[in-house]
Formats: structure tokens, sequence, C-alpha cells
């Protein structure tokens, strides 16, 4: 009988001895010299801490890495596939895009020297996704191969720069039929933002949306004439979003960067209804957050804590082991509603901080909210505790699928937590002191959309 | 790093096997190449204090599986596992090559922790006090881990599952 190791054992045998050893060496170089000027940047200024909370938080949009895109079996064959060939087949944006002479300078640069940039070497194979100045005063250029794992590039200079004078400052997979980038300037007010798709698709632009007490979100949206998306982050409106769609079908819904705005205001403490106890780190990284993202600063806007508590951490690390702290902060605005966000920071001197996707949303009036997520981590492994935050009058709460009741706790002013391995697919129920339901919403481990997300990304290919 | 060509006789070595280890964790050439190589740097970064542990390939061992779950952690909105079992082989399903096909279809529905643990244990050979010392977990996880690993093994693959039945023997 041949064992589960054995097959194993002949399924690594396809594996190739990838030799990455050079390449690795010189990324940790690098990365070594990064660091040590990061270390120098978080002396001279305190605004670092605030992108590090915050970049934790913030989806990723650029997945690949700086400096020479290092080469891989088979990156520059084949055909694309059917899901990004339509971006790829679509012509470029950008105010040079009518600028054949600079399009033909930027291949001819590529096609001279291609494994500089990861690229084939057929300038049939070379697609120029943008070209254009955009604000920063930059100009950027951004090629793809039209292989079948494309990379794109990114070429940026200052404004007006030949070709010759663009450098190479970013990389990344081209693994979606849509392109978004950002980039900020060391004062974080002066960059752009832009996304782009497929040609053939109606472009909408929303923003400064309406968070409502009923826990609804209310937009109205308008064409885009462009076809694509360009802002200066220092003019980035509040809560801006594209829709990329045809008809009513829509391929991709989702926010055009964060705002990048700085909280305005203090942040009380002390948790609304009583329902924890204080955790100002925690607090003042969540509502720095929310300001971040949503922009949802001035006099508007109040920060409330939901929930908070001491919080006990595990760190791989060592550093951070002990008792942090946790905190659920909601930016309540004049509608009524607002996002939401859970932060845990750990132990350390200069704490990290982390969320978990399931901790974030729009919640509708506090006192009527139910929010049910599950906890940050700081080790490999997921914890399996759902933490419930009800309504102040909720004295007891059902995990549910559906008339199957799986576990019930009671809650503690609102607040309570019981332990469901994942990944689950529930219904959270709450009650009050006399049976009557308060509040009910579902919780799903898994999946594109975690229940209660702030305005989740849609992608219509998915 | 101050000990470069230390490192880089240390890789030399052990290359091979890291190679097979991260192929089977990432299920394809360019994933594998892409982890090793995000291994390596975290190695290389670490190495002056890596070099100086009792096992410098315990510790690099551990990158990879880490690197693995965290990789999967920044794309999971991206990607995830569909409840469909994989395509079958229409032979008779007995053959090694189409345990193997079998196999590597099934690992690639596992979820990334569950797939880090069925290669700790039954690739590396590691014992569960091992398994949960790279993982970062307590031995109870890694043993209800690789029960729910085997169990899903056998439901997306049936012909795997005297195979796997066989390992769960051994290997308790």
């Amino acid at each position: 009988m041949t064992r589960l190791s054995e097959i194993l054992d002949e399924l690594a045998d396809q594996a190739k001895v990838y030799d990455v050893t050079d390449q690795s060496v010189r990324a940790a170089r690098r990365r070594h010299r990064q660091r040590f000027g990061m270390k120098t940047a978080v002396r001279v200024t305190a605004a670092v801490c605030l992108i590090a909370v915050v970049a934790a938080i913030l989806p990723l949009s650029f997945s690949g890495g700086t400096g020479v895109p290092e080469a891989g079996p088979g990156r520059l064959d084949g055909e694309p596939a059917a899901l990004v060939r339509p971006l790829l087949d679509a012509p470029t944006r950008g105010s040079l895009a009518g600028d054949r002479a600079y399009l033909d300078a930027v291949l001819a640069r590529i096609t001279g020297d291609p494994e500089r940039y990861g690229l084939p070497d057929d300038r049939a194979r070379l697609r120029i996704l943008f070209a254009g100045d955009v604000p920063g005063k930059r100009r950027l250029v951004i090629v793809a191969g039209f292989t079948a794992q494309p990379r794109k590039v990114e070429l940026t200079g200052s404004r007006g720069a030949s070709a010759r004078r663009l450098d190479l400052t970013g990389w990344s997979d081209l693994e979606e039929p849509i392109v978004r980038t950002e980039w900020r300037g060391e004062r974080l007010d002066t960059g752009y933002a832009l996304v782009f798709g497929p040609a053939g698709y109606d472009v909408w632009v929303s923003e400064r949306p309406r968070y409502l007490a009923d826990g609804t979100v209310g937009r109205d949206w308008r064409p885009e004439p462009a076809g694509y998306v360009l802002r200066d982050v220092a003019d980035m409106p509040a809560g801006l979003r594209v829709r990329m769609s045809r008809g009513e079908t829509v391929l991709y819904e989702g926010p055009v960067a964060a705002v990048g705005a700085k909280r305005t205001g203090a942040v009380d403490p002390a948790p609304l209804y009583g329902r924890g106890t204080p955790a100002p780190t925690a607090a003042g990284s969540a509502a720095d957050a929310l300001a971040y993202q949503f922009g949802l600063t001035g006099p508007d806007v109040h920060y409330v804590v939901l929930w908070s508590d001491a919080f006990e951490v595990d760190d791989p690390n060592g550093t951070g082991t002990g008792m942090g702290q946790i905190a659920t902060v909601m930016a309540v605005t004049a509608d009524g509603g607002g996002p939401y966000i859970t932060i845990a920071t750990d132990a350390s001197p200069q704490p990290n901080a982390r969320n978990h996707p399931t901790g974030e949303g729009v919640a509708g009036d506090p006192a009527k909210a139910l929010i049910a997520m599950r906890l940050p981590h700081f080790t490999a492994e997921a914890s399996d505790a759902l933490q419930i935050i009800g309504p102040p009058a909720a004295s007891r709460a059902e995990i549910r699928q559906g008339d199957t009741v799986v576990t019930t706790t009671p809650l503690d002013d609102g607040v309570g937590r019981v332990e469901l391995p994942g990944p689950a697919d529930v219904t959270v129920r709450v009650y009050d002191e006399h049976g009557a339901v308060l509040a009910e919403r579902a919780f799903a481990d898994v999946g594109a959309t975690p229940a209660g997300s702030v305005e989740p990304e849609l992608k219509g290919w998915k | 790093m101050v000990d470069e060509e230390g490192f880089r006789e240390f890789v030399q070595v052990r290359l091979p096997r890291l190679s097979r280890a991260a192929y089977l964790l990432a299920g394809g050439h360019a994933q594998a190449e892409d982890l090793l190589q995000a291994t390596l740097i975290k190695a290389a970064l670490g190495w002056s204090r890596i070099s100086e542990a009792q096992d410098p390939e315990a510790y690099v061992r551990r990158i990879l599986y880490h690197e693995h779950v965290r990789t999967w952690r920044r794309r999971r909105w991206r990607e995830h596992s569909t409840a469909t079992p994989p395509e079958r082989a229409h032979e008779d399903g007995t053959n090694q090559t189409v345990l193997r096909l079998v196999l590597q279809q099934a690992l690639a529905r596992l979820t990334p922790r569950q797939r880090a643990v069925v290669i700790l244990r039954y690739f590396e050979d590691l014992s569960e006090a091992q398994t949960a010392q790279v993982m970062s977990v307590s031995v109870g996880t890694v043993k209800s881990q690789t029960s729910h690993a085997l169990a899903r093994l056998r439901k997306l693959a049936p012909e795997l599952a005297d195979h796997v039945r066989e390992s769960m023997e051994v290997g308790s």
C-alpha cells in the first residue's frame, strides 16, 4: 500500500530547484537599506505611526514589488487569460495616449533592455495601458506584457519627463481586469489615485456618501466622462467610489483610494453604555484609521467607542506578547450612522496594531446596532471566538443556522463572546431580558464579502 | 546581513529540499519560486540571528510555512476555495500517476493551514510537537487540523482514502 507520504514525495519530484538565492540576497540588501531609512523617518515624524496603523486596514492594491522584476518560469510565454485580455486590449489612457512618438520611445526603451523590466522583448507583446501627466507633478506610464501571466510595470518621472528619464518604480502581476494604483508624496497631501478597466464600460463615480441611522449607505452616482478615474489626493473627496458597468451588469465597484485625512478632535476612551473598559491606545488608533480611510473629520463627525477592553496578545516574535488593548470605534455622522472599525494593539512600547476584515463595517444608531466579528490576532492561528456587540439592553445572544440554535451566550450590557470554530455562516440574534428580539444579523467567515463590510468591493468576474 | 557567504552555503545545500516543500505548498512553479524567494529574503535579513540558532534549518522552515499562510491571507479576498471536488481521472484510479494528480488537485482545495499541516506531517515527516512548533500553534491544534485535513482529502479524493487511512495509522 502506498502511503500518503510516498505520493507526496512523488508529487514533490515535479518541483524544480528554484535558485533564487541571488535575487533574495539582493532584495534583502535593498530592504535592509529601506529599513534603515524607515527607522530614521520614524524618529523624525510621528505621522508615520498613523500610516502604520492605517496601512493595516487598507486593501492592498499593489501586490508586487519595487526594484527590478525578477524572472520566473513561464513569465514571458503564452497568451493572457480571457479575464485580463480586455484590459490588455483596451486603448491607452492618459494625457499622452495620443502621443505616438512618446509611446514609441517608451516601447523602444523596454525592448532595448527587456530583462530590466521583466517584460517580453517583442513590441507586439507589450501594451501601454496608461501614459500621462498626473497630480503631484509627476508623469506615469504603465506597461504590461501580453503573456499568460501578465506583469505590469510602472515607470514614473517628474511632469514632462522624456521616456528616457522615467524610472522603474514598481511592478506587479496583472490578475484582474482593472488597475488601481496610488502614489502619495512624503507629506501625504500630494499624489494621485488612478483606477481604470477595460474599454466598453460606463464609468461612474460617487462621493460623500450618507451614512444613515438605519445602517444603510446612500449614494448618488454621476458619469466620469474620461472613462477612467484620476484624482489629486490633495482634493480627494470623502468616500470616493468608482463603478464600471455595462447596462445593469457591474464589472467593478470599489473605493478609489483612502482620503488620507488626519483626525480632528479627541476620542473619549470611555466605552458607550459602559461596554467594557477604556482602551485609549486602541481607541485612538481606530479613530485615526477611520479618519484616514473615510475622511470623516470636522464638527459634524464624532467618534464613539462602541466597545473596548484589555486584550491578551500572543506575539510569535515575542516583543508584543502581554496585555494589549482592543477597541471598536464608530465615526458617527450627522445622518445618524457611520463606519466603524476594530483595532487591537499589542503590548509593545510602540504598539503594533491589527484589525480583522469582519471587524469593520457600517452601523446605524449606536444604541441599536448589532455587530458580530472575529477578533484580530497576532499569531498565524486565528481565534475561534466570535465577539458580539449588541444594543445595551440585549441580555442574550443566539447563534443560529436556519432554525437550529448552534449556541447561545449571556450578554453583559449587550456584549458577549462565543466559541464558534470557522468557517461559520450563521445568523446572530439578540434578545432583551423579556425574550423579545432586539436585533438580528448575518455573520460569515469566508467569501469575498464579509457580512457588514464597509461598502465591499464588487467584482463582477467572481 | 553580515555573513553572506555563510547564508549562500546554507541555502545551496538545502535548496532542493526547500524547493520541493515550496512546490507542494504553493502548487505551481511560479508560485513556489515566489514563496521561496520571500522566505529567503526574510532568512537573509535575519541571518545573523538565524545562523546562531541551534537549528537554522528549522528556523528557515518555519519562515517558509508562515510565509505560505501569510501570503494566502493577503490574497484571500481574491481567492477562495469552492465546494466542488476536483475533477477525477477516468482511468481505474489506482496507478501512481493518477494518485499524484488526484492528490495535487485535492491539496489545492485545502486551506493553507491544512495544506501546511499535511506537508509538515507527511512530507517533512515531523512529529506533532515539531509541527506545532513550526506553525506556532498547540499540539492539540495540529491534531485537529491534521484530522480535518485528512478528512477533507478523503472527501475530495476518495481514491486516496485508503492511503490517507494508512498514513493516519502510521502517523498516530
